[in-house]
């Protein structure tokens, strides 16, 4: 009789210690930082870009501008067959295309702009693929291969310059991928530029090569891209930035 | 003997997840989801002061969901600008931040907003957000307010393991945390 009462105080003492565990663990009515653990806050990690001026997509940069040939490693990984679509020029000019300002061809280009853009806000295309945040606005992949997406908007008539990647790479033998791609919703894709992350471990950036597309938001849609090529958090998405110019 | 115990340990089994299963759904997710943060990219014009967020929102419970104005560098390091918690449990609402001064510089950092339910079901419902900001004018701000509002159906999970809802209005709630415990998924 003893030890069918012991018993079932030890197993009733088994689930109040579960629940109190999972309660005190998960800690729900005292944080309000963004970070589980604001430690991280203090820390000195990563390469800081603290020099303006080093690169070729800040201003006074000096150095030798390399052009991106093409869209090498595409992101669609399959040949997709281009539809021609420009309703402008077919001499007829739909009521949401009245009054649209149409490039200039040579015009003066004002100091850079920037769109910034936090890694752990971009999305998978498909929700076979599963993510979780890691720390610093970073994300990474935990399950699953497709690409993480997010709507770039630049003003009509921009340029596009350059694309950086932030990441925070701690595997050697896989390298993440961004790109800037447009779409024109008839099935039309093109990858302006790529940027793959570079053997550096820990935190850190990589630029592309110069762009120079001019931003037509009648035609074409622009979408950040990005592919991880692996899973686990020593591949982390933190961050995308657009350099663009105003005419 | 062996026997005898491997019985007791099924029931044990058993017991608690019984026990997890009758109490409340609400309770028992809160203790898993408390930190799950849902977030959305906004961008702002460059040179703008920052100076309230406004948080519109659902409240008929107890708790409070809290919202706030993030920056990262993208290498790590962040920055929580500003808060803001929803009030009351009477329903509709909204809340406004203190008076904060910031400056945009996306040369530097990327501005995201976030926002913590602590209640994952729609009695906890995020509405939407509003900055408001001032342009630079004539060496000063201009008097006038400029805005970004953004509706609470924009805003995404950080982690994967969440699942969302939209009840309508523009908003979105915290739904449940079912991937790994679905015995508590109800």
């Amino acid at each position: 009789m003893f030890k069918k009462r012991t018993w079932l105080v030890v197993v009733f003492a088994c689930i109040f210690i579960t629940i109190a565990t999972v309660t005190v663990v998960a800690n729900p009515f005292t944080q309000e930082s963004s970070e589980y653990d604001t430690e991280l806050l203090s820390q000195t990690i990563g390469k800081i870009d603290t020099i303006i001026g080093d690169d070729p997509d800040e201003e006074g940069y000096q150095g030798k501008i390399v052009t991106f040939s093409g869209s090498s490693d595409s992101e669609e990984g399959v040949e997709i067959e281009t539809i021609p679509f420009d309703s402008i020029h077919d001499g007829e000019t739909l009521p949401d295309e009245i009054g649209i300002s149409i490039p200039v061809s040579n015009p003066e280009w004002t100091e850079f702009f920037y769109n910034f853009s936090a890694g752990s806000t971009l999305r998978p295309r498909s929700s076979q693929t599963r993510w979780a945040y890691a720390s610093g606005g970073c994300s990474y992949v935990t399950k699953g291969f497709d690409l993480f997406t997010l709507p770039l908007v630049l003003p009509q008539g921009s340029r596009i310059d350059y694309l950086r990647l932030y990441y925070y790479d701690e595997n050697a033998s896989v390298d993440m991928m961004a790109w800037i791609t447009t779409y024109d919703g008839m099935g039309g894709v093109s990858d302006l530029v790529n940027v793959s992350s570079v053997g550096n471990p820990g935190y850190s950036y990589n630029i592309s090569d110069f762009v120079g597309h001019i931003v037509d938001n009648a035609t074409n849609s622009y979408v950040l891209n990005f592919a991880a090529h692996g899973t686990g958090d020593s591949l982390r998405l933190c961050g995308l930035r657009v350099a663009y110019r105003l005419p | 003997m062996k026997h005898i115990i491997g019985i007791r340990a099924i029931i044990s089994l058993i017991l608690v997840i019984i026990l997890l299963s009758i109490v409340p759904a609400s309770i028992a997710e809160s203790a898993f989801k408390s930190y799950e943060i849902f977030s959305l990219q906004i961008h702002l014009p460059e040179g703008a002061k920052i100076e309230y967020l406004r948080l519109y929102f659902y409240d008929s419970t107890y708790d409070n969901g809290i919202a706030w104005l993030t920056t990262y560098n993208g290498s790590g390091d962040l920055t929580d600008l500003v808060n803001v918690s929803t009030s009351g449990s009477s329903g509709y609402g909204q809340s406004l931040s203190d008076l904060f001064e910031h400056i945009v510089d996306n040369h530097l950092y990327t501005y995201v907003l976030n926002w913590r339910p602590y209640v994952f079901d729609s009695s906890m419902r995020l509405m939407g957000m509003r900055i408001a900001f001032r342009m630079p004018e004539g060496g000063g701000w201009s008097a006038s307010y400029s805005y970004l509002k953004v509706a609470g159906c924009t805003f995404t999970p950080r982690n994967s393991t969440v699942e969302w809802r939209y009840p309508g209005a523009g908003g979105i709630y915290a739904a449940s945390w079912s991937e790994y415990m679905p015995f508590i998924n109800k």
